[in-house]
């Protein structure tokens, strides 16, 4: 596991721990995030996950875009889409 | 005819603001007091306030309405700025909850405020862009003759929610500004955006005359998506300022301050981080204080916020309001030392 993913993993964990979400207990490459959370956990998470980023590399990372919410596109359709497109805008920025 | 030829850009060098008052209301609704009433658990209403700095706002008591708000502001705007109300040419009220329907509620201000029946007023049906639409039109008017104009804005936001939607009515503050433009040397500009395609982001069901099958079973209070709606707003936004830097010609560097309107504290972050603007240039705590203001959240943020520095200095500022319908606009002005006391709160002194 990556440093970037190890920083994901606990910022998920952070946001849904005093949600009752057992779809999310155990998350694996496929586990679906953005079917299984509403609108404000998406914010949640991005923001904290922006956060822990900052604190691991010494600069903030904008982890929003237009594709955040789409039904087709969204990086959080599975886990290992979402550790590729934070990885992928953290050597971006 | 390219999209470049068909784009609405003003470019202003005779009117300028001399005043802005912004009055919100009375009422002050934590939201650590109203989420449990919303069916919200302690946990869900931590995760709202640190994602979304949600923490308290300012509503109207039971009656109230835009028009009171503005006309509160607009007689302390006026008194401020010794200005007689028979030598205002103009009234503009940009607002989504106006007195009635019909006629148009800039009327009813007008008589209200005692400006002379040789002035001229209308509403505008706009909300979180209203702001700069308004400034627009009135710089046009003052550019074409006009000597002094009025803009109110604002919105009694908290009475087209449904109270009980967890959603969207702890977002919600009330707030009516009056902003004097009068003819004065400045340069200004404004780039104006639409996209009716978006219609239903943010839509108030059974408030005119149609109904489609979409409104069927809605009631008719504001309903949002608030995905279409973040979505938007990250596509629209980064690109509409860079546009507006390069219409202007100036860079974030020379501009004192970026003064968006302030939906929510993560978009702002988000769209801060992406123009590398800095705090002190990009007030976002306006929502967590006021509640989201609609069309009067730029001017309520300088007068919650900035109240010294537009009161003391001249100032080279950008405003972008962005929203309901969908609409998005944004502006390059100058100020000079204008009348711009803090926010009242109600509508007494």
């Amino acid at each position: 596991m990556s440093e970037v993913e190890a920083v994901l993993l606990k910022a998920l964990q952070t946001v849904i721990a005093e949600l009752d979400n057992p779809q999310l207990a155990e998350v694996t490459a496929t586990t679906d995030i953005i079917g299984n959370v509403d609108s404000f956990t998406i914010v949640d998470l991005m923001l904290e996950s922006e956060m822990q980023l900052e604190a691991l590399l010494g600069k903030y990372v904008t982890l929003a875009d237009e594709t955040i919410f789409d039904a087709e596109k969204s990086p959080l359709l599975t886990w290992s889409d979402w550790v590729r497109y934070v990885e992928a805008r953290c050597d971006a920025s | 005819m390219t999209q470049a030829e068909t784009r609405a850009e003003l470019r202003f060098h005779n009117a300028a603001i001399r005043g802005i008052v912004t009055s919100v209301g009375e009422q002050c609704v934590r939201f650590v007091d109203e989420g449990p009433k919303l069916g919200l658990s302690e946990a869900e209403i931590a995760r709202l306030q640190r994602a979304l700095g949600l923490n308290q706002r300012h509503i109207v008591k039971d009656g109230q309405t835009t028009v009171d708000l503005c006309e509160a502001s607009a007689r302390k705007l006026l008194k401020g700025c010794d200005v007689a109300a028979a030598s205002v040419q103009a009234l503009i009220l940009v607002t989504q909850s106006p007195d009635y329907s019909a006629p148009s509620s800039a009327i009813e201000l007008q008589h209200r405020l005692g400006l002379p029946v040789t002035s001229m007023a209308f509403d505008m049906r706009l909300g979180c862009s209203g702001f700069v639409y308004g400034l627009s039109v009135a710089f046009s008017l003052i550019e074409s003759g006009l000597e002094r104009v009025i803009v109110c804005v604002g919105d009694a936001a908290s009475r087209f929610v449904d109270p009980t939607d967890h959603a969207i009515a702890p977002i919600m503050g009330d707030a009516g500004a009056a902003i004097l433009v009068e003819r004065t040397p400045s340069e200004s500009c404004f780039q104006l955006y639409s996209d009716g395609s978006g219609q239903r982001a943010l839509i108030i069901p059974h408030s005119g005359l149609r109904t489609t099958a979409e409104d069927e079973g809605l009631s008719a209070t504001m309903q949002m998506d608030g995905a279409a709606v973040f979505n938007f707003t990250l596509q629209r936004v980064p690109d509409m300022i860079t546009s507006m830097l390069s219409y202007a010609d100036v860079t974030v560097d020379e501009l004192d301050y970026v003064i968006l309107h302030q939906p929510n504290k993560y978009i702002l972050k988000n769209l801060q981080k992406r123009m590398k603007v800095s705090d002190d240039k990009m007030p976002i705590a306006t929502q967590s204080v006021y509640g989201n203001q609609n069309s009067a959240s730029i001017p309520g943020t300088i007068s919650g916020f900035l109240s010294e520095p537009f009161t003391s200095r001249k100032l080279k500022s950008m405003f972008a309001g962005f929203g309901i319908g969908l609409s998005w606009a944004s502006c390059v002005v100058e100020t000079g030392q204008i009348y711009a006391p803090p926010s009242f709160i109600g509508l007494g002194d």
